[in-house]
């Protein structure tokens, strides 16, 4: 429209800053945030204003945006302001009606606050269509159909409906118009074409978003839309006027934002196209119609773009990061079909999650997706299963990096890396780990290419460049699926009156249209234990007050002492909740698992979860999945649960910043990274609207320390070796045991040395040093910004590069180090030692003689190990390290004994039951399951070098018995699919005959789910768990269900 | 507008009741049969627009046009008689005395009104769920207030007539309901505001939208009762129900304006329908 000025946005704007809006926005607001968390209410008044602001925003946004005036900026401000005093309107509102509904819909949808709006519907009985006369028929219509294509609940559900609701108008048009044009309104006539145009509008848009088709879809709305506003516009009819304007866009963002319109250029090959239509497939309860707002921006941005070699992809939690990463991969697979992709994580929890959840999605196109067992070592089995076809293979960076070493054929052709939770390239020995993998790969690979995931990595730009050069991209989208507030709770006490909890609401970077700090008053239980001005009594407190049934209170604690005391003190507070067969099933296997008495049983009962390493992992496997759906209210956890697991959850309650450690490790405070990376995860996408992050306060003192928390934000992420590096003094003497103990972030360094050593040579790597170097991030880094420091990694790099002397020269011995994974120097020592030189006798490694409870050879084997640095076997009682009380606990893990017998035999001077369960679970799941086997492993090639006498294919399987503590090859085959010990035992010796028919992962899976129960129930050493529900649970741990 | 001489003015409070004859010389008549013809063919044109879009849309809309196309037709049909029909229109057609009252008000009183309902309004029977005249008068030179129209024009001989009181679609009721219905006009304010083609208008209606919102009783509005009257018909006890329930309005200020005309309004239509019938171009 030329005749209107350019500044008639800025006159708009000084309109509305002599209003109340702001006003009303921030007590909507503040009203709707009380009434979530409290049982506050936003008032009559509050709501009739917040309308009234939300549709004079909606107006001008509506004008300015079709008009083509003013900044695209303010416009977004405008929505988003409407949105906000719309959504206080609308949640728990009493009275639904459906114009308001709907101006609610398309607001938030306008305003990419899709995943929101769809939550806050998902609660709202939408009110009946009006039967009154045909045109006021057709508007309700019109706006019904339009708010379920938005809200797209119930699968299909909802968008069937909006269907039948067109068809319905169709149906019925004849009679209903007749009643009208004849009862006198024949005037309304433009109105009544204006309408079915409008119609038209929703119904190709229910019909793109289903289909993908008509091709030229906006052109074609875009046509219904100028002939609507014809009719229009020679009718005053105010409604119909605005709901057009309103309904354009709404069916506009429904288009644009559809799973159809996002991929139309991506869906160029087969693979690439199956996968697109099994995301939005009927059968499926989730069918994803449309892409989250986050990934069309990091779509947009090109984060599928096949000419970048590193692609960093900053995306909070929940807002799409695994989808983006699925894409690439099918991308990958569709461009270099042979090739394996690799999937990063983290931890071993987040292995089988992400196996399970990638292989739901990607098998459907025929991709076969696999872990490599997250154990340090290779067993024979696991090999040979690996050699198989594998298109995706998940994998810690330790596995992964063992397999490159052993040149393992599926990791020969690597096409593309993603590297989930990637900041944590920052944190200590494993950042190490993680940062020289992705060097290595990226001087190993031309053709590879990396995905970086993260929630935040503020210098993503330099860490793409790192790996990528001039060919990387790195893409920062902010944008969240919910709400975030955060504040601080106490519990206070009215004069005279009883104790609450007060809930400060503190402004964060998270937070939106909170100004000013303020604080509302929680009505819900108060916990006994503990005197008011403590943490305990707060955070137990606050938790009681935000149990809901839809959704998991988390309640970080410090220590695993305290995250069990936490649960304990709530359960008293809490009724039983209603137990599923899953629940159930759960709550049989910890029976068996940690005894009838176990804590956990009476939690469980009662809807409360603990997570912690002390807590078995298949246990903290299924409290996972209980807690995803919704069948865990309280879930008590360490800070490992940030790291170990991928879930989010609804409301966070921190208990503190510092983290204790035992001796002699010293304690630390939380990191501003750590702190959001844990903090990022309230809220779950299409479960919430909002999620708060709330520290839990003892005294007022604490608020200062906790609102630098929240008002900070994530720190620059730097390579963990870099300040390993700073802190290190210059080398005296050797490179020594005590180096790679006391160093181990460099003694990660040191091995990634060795490994260039060994596929270059040991002249190339010193004459080529700085270039070698500079494929690492810290070298990279210090290069810019700190040259004396970069000089002092040159000058180590040379000390150790001299110090290996003539192993240097020796290729067969550096092959070895490197496919051990140990330093040079502990393989040295172990060649040292004369207690060693006898181990390559195959009768020292017979699995039957090494666990038989009455030889010593076990004792022997950790004997040699226990001094190596990277073999931590724990100092489990005390501070000595006892090897035969550790030889002896390895033997009852792999003979079959219980978490609770092992305790009892080994942790007995623990008086309390409880906590000697958890440490002798801690104690198996991270020394035993983390170095004992890795241990024994690398010792075994050691052992065998020089010595054919030794075959590893023959005693090789005796790491993995360890690690998954069963005293068979086939029953280790099958813990490595996920089957519990308990049957793994009995169903072992059934697959022994049918060993070698079952030469995959895959296999082996489709052979379990063939078995009949009755096999399952004979195998089983449950006591309460039949075959059914054992092959239930198998099912359930293996992701299949 | 030199053709209007003032011949009755009167107050209530605040409330002003002005009465005005129409100077009935022959070329303020054709100009007024030549301005409204125009409309009449304008409506013409855009049902025949609107029919065009009909038909061309009728195959890929879903709807079945057909009773909307008799209904077409039948509304061109009777927005100009055929010769055959005698050319006559029964009653007034409301777009008159609407057309007389935004002259009377642009020129009376600067008032601006910015996009002309009488173009935009439903033309033919269905009851009117918008404001017959919507505009703004600037006071003091910054302030400005909303000016409400209702207008009506009647042949009757009685006084007052049925169309200013005694019926749910008297003017008396029609703007109580107004005054009453907040909502009513802020969604006019809201379509005019989207219609409105200039920046100051649309600054002004934008102003008006936040006013009557935040506090609508706070909100300058004049109501502008209008009456097209036959001269020989009209009594000064016209808009006596009007100014006798005055409270009834406040806290709005009334501007009652009437305008008689000394002729038969029908025959008036009359020449009007048969300037748009034979007009060059139809």
């Amino acid at each position: 429209m030329s005749s209107v000025d350019l500044d008639l946005l800025t006159d708009l704007k000084a309109l509305l800053q002599d209003t109340n809006y702001e006003e009303t926005l921030e007590k909507s607001n503040h009203d709707h945030i009380c009434e979530y968390f409290s049982n506050g209410s936003v008032g009559p008044k509050t709501m009739e204003h917040a309308k009234k602001a939300a549709r004079t925003w909606e107006l001008f946004a509506t004008d300015a945006l079709s008009e083509r005036y003013g900044d695209l900026e303010d416009v977004e401000k405008w929505w988003e302001k409407a949105f906000i005093c719309r959504r206080a309107a609308e949640y728990k509102t009493e009275e639904a009606d459906l114009e308001d509904i709907f101006y609610f819909a398309v607001t938030g949808l306008v305003n990419e606050e899709v995943p929101q709006v769809r939550v806050i519907l998902e609660n709202i009985d939408l009110p009946d269509i009006s039967t009154d006369t045909w045109d006021e028929r057709l508007q309700d219509s019109i706006m019904k159909a339009t708010i379920l294509l938005i809200r797209k609940s119930g699968g299909w559900k909802d968008i069937s409906e909006a269907r039948e609701i067109i068809e319905q108008l169709h149906e019925e048009q004849r009679e209903h118009e007749k009643e009208y044009l004849d009862g006198g309104y024949k005037g309304g006539i433009p109105g009544i074409v204006a309408l079915y145009n409008i119609t038209k509008i929703v119904d190709l848009s229910i019909q793109y978003v289903t289909e993908g088709s008509p091709s030229g879809i906006l052109d074609k709305i875009d046509r219904f839309s100028d002939n609507a506003s014809q009719a229009l516009d020679f009718h005053n009819e105010t409604d119909i006027s605005l709901i057009h304007d309103m309904v354009y866009l709404g069916c506009k963002n429904v288009i644009e934002n559809s799973l159809w319109f996002q991929t139309r250029s991506l869906a160029t090959g087969q693979e690439m196209g199956e996968y697109i239509e099994n995301l939005i497939e009927r059968e499926d309860s989730h069918p994803i119609f449309e892409l989250m707002p986050s990934q069309q921006k990091a779509l947009s941005q090109e984060s599928l773009s096949t000419y970048q070699r590193a692609i960093v992809l900053n995306m909070p939690t929940s807002a799409g990061k695994t989808m983006m990463a699925e894409f690439s991969i099918v991308q990958s697979k569709s461009l270099n079909e042979e090739s394996t992709v690799i999937y990063l994580v983290p931890t071993r929890a987040l292995v089988n999650q992400t196996t399970i959840s990638l292989r739901r999605k990607l098998s459907k196109i025929g991709l076969n997706v696999e872990s490599a067992v997250p154990a340090f070592e290779l067993d024979p089995t696991e090999d040979e299963f690996l050699q198989g076809e594998i298109d995706v293979l998940v994998s810690t960076p330790e596995k992964l990096d063992l397999l490159l070493k052993e040149g393992h054929p599926a990791v020969s052709d690597i096409s593309l890396v993603v590297a989930d939770e990637a900041h944590n390239i920052e944190e200590g020995s494993r950042g190490a780990n993680l940062e020289l993998l992705l060097s290595t790969i990226n001087r190993e690979f031309d053709n590879v290419r990396f995905l970086l995931l993260s929630p935040f990595i503020p210098n993503s730009d330099e860490i793409a460049k790192w790996l990528g050069k001039d060919q990387s991209n790195s893409i920062t989208v902010e944008w969240r699926a919910t709400d975030q507030v955060t504040g601080i709770s106490r519990v206070r006490k009215h004069r005279n009156g009883p104790e609450y909890v007060e809930l400060n609401i503190v402004p964060s970077s998270t937070t939106r249209h909170i100004n000013d700090e303020f604080s509302l008053e929680l009505d819900g239980q108060i916990c006994e234990e503990g005197n008011r001005g403590t943490k305990k009594k707060s955070s137990a407190s606050t938790a009681l007050n935000l149990v809901s049934d839809d959704g998991t209170v988390l309640i970080l604690c410090m220590t695993r002492k305290r995250a069990i005391e936490r649960a304990r003190e709530i359960i008293p507070y809490l009724d039983r909740i209603e137990m599923d067969d899953e629940v159930k099933l759960v709550l049989d296997f910890v029976k068996e698992e940690l005894g009838a008495d176990h804590f956990l049983v009476e939690m469980l009962e009662k809807g409360v979860g603990v997570h912690h390493s002390g807590i078995p992992m298949e246990i903290r496997c299924l409290i996972e999945r209980l807690a995803e759906q919704g069948k865990i209210k309280v879930l008590t956890a360490t800070t490992t649960l940030a790291q170990g697991v991928n879930f989010p959850i609804k409301h966070i309650v921190l208990e503190g910043t510092y983290l204790p450690a035992a001796p002699p490790q010293t304690g630390q405070y939380l990191s501003h990274n750590q702190f959001w990376n844990i903090a990022g995860r309230a809220g779950r996408a299409f479960e919430d609207h909002m999620g708060g992050i709330l520290f839990a306060a003892g005294k007022k003192s604490d608020f200062d320390d906790y609102k630098g928390y929240l008002k900070s934000d994530a720190d620059k992420v730097l390579s963990s070796l870099r300040t390993a590096l700073t802190n290190l003094e210059e080398i005296q003497g050797d490179f020594n045991l005590n180096f790679a103990r006391t160093n181990e972030e460099f003694a990660s360094f040191i091995r990634y040395i060795l490994h260039t050593v060994n596929v270059s040579s040991y002249q190339s790597v010193q004459s080529n040093l700085e270039d070698v170097l500079r494929s690492s991030l810290i070298y990279y880094q210090l290069e810019g910004e700190d040259p004396e420091l970069a000089d002092k990694l040159i000058d180590l790099t040379k000390s150790y590069l001299d110090d290996l002397g003539v192993i240097s020269q020796n290729e067969e011995i550096i092959d070895l180090i490197d496919r051990t994974g140990f330093t040079s120097m502990s393989v040295e020592a172990l060649f040292a030692r004369e207690d060693a030189k006898n181990l390559h006798r195959e009768e020292v490694w017979n699995s039957d003689l090494l666990f038989d409870r009455d030889t010593n050879n076990l004792t022997k084997v950790l004997d040699v190990l226990k001094d190596i640095p990277e073999v931590d076997l724990g100092r489990f009682i005390g501070d000595d390290l006892d090897v035969n009380a550790i030889s002896g606990i390895v033997k009852e893990w792999v003979n079959g004994s219980t978490l609770e017998e092992i305790s009892d035999m080994y942790f007995e001077q623990i008086s309390n039951k409880e906590e000697r369960i958890i440490k002798a679970s801690s104690y198996v799941n991270k020394n035993l399951m983390g170095f004992v086997s890795w241990g024994m492993s690398a010792l075994q090639k050691v052992s065998a070098f020089g010595h054919d006498e030794l075959d590893l294919e023959q005693v090789g399987h005796v790491p993995a018995m360890v690690f998954y503590g069963v005293n068979s090859r086939e029953a280790a085959a099958l813990r490595m699919v996920d089957v519990p010990r308990n049957l793994a035992e009995g169903l072992g010796s059934y697959y022994g005959d049918n060993f070698e028919e079952q030469p995959s992962f895959s296999k082996l899976r489709d052979w379990l789910e063939g078995l009949d129960s009755e096999v399952w129930e004979e195998a089983s050493e449950f006591e309460n768990i039949g075959g059914d529900r054992a092959q239930k649970l198998w099912k359930i741990l293996n992701g299949l269900e | 507008m030199d053709e209007l001489s003032l011949i009755n003015e009167d107050s209530e409070g605040p409330h002003d009741f002005r009465v005005y004859k129409w100077d009935n010389s022959e070329d303020w008549r054709d100009a007024i049969v030549e301005k409204i013809g125009s409309k009449v063919r304008e409506v013409y044109t855009d049902y025949k627009e609107l029919q065009r879009l009909v038909e061309m849309e009728e195959e890929d809309i879903d709807f079945d046009f057909s009773q909307v196309n008799e209904c077409i037709s039948e509304i061109l049909e009777n927005a100009i008689p055929s010769e055959s029909d005698g050319g006559v229109v029964s009653t007034p057609r409301s777009d008159f005395p609407e057309l007389i009252a935004s002259l009377c008000l642009e020129s009376l009183h600067d008032t601006v009104i910015p996009v002309n309902l009488i173009e935009k309004r439903e033309t033919l029977d269905k009851p009117g769920r918008g404001v017959d005249v919507l505009g703004y008068e600037k006071i003091d030179g910054e302030d400005i207030q909303l000016v409400l129209g209702e207008v009506k024009g009647s042949s009757e001989d009685q006084s007052p007539p049925q169309v200013i009181t005694g019926s749910d679609s008297s003017m008396d009721e029609q703007l109580k309901d107004l005054v009453l219905n907040e909502e009513k006009i802020i969604k006019n304010l809201m379509s005019i505001f989207r219609k409105a083609e200039n920046k100051e208008d649309k600054r002004a209606l934008a102003q008006l939208i936040i006013s009557v919102q935040e506090s609508p009783r706070d909100t300058r509005i004049l109501l502008c009762p209008f009456l097209v009257r036959e001269l020989e018909k009209y009594q000064e006890s016209d808009y006596h129900p009007i100014k006798n329930n005055a409270e009834d309005y406040e806290p709005h200020t009334l501007r009652f304006l009437a305008v008689c005309v000394d002729e038969n309004l029908t025959d008036l239509s009359v020449d009007i329908y048969e300037y748009a019938r034979d007009g060059d171009e139809i």
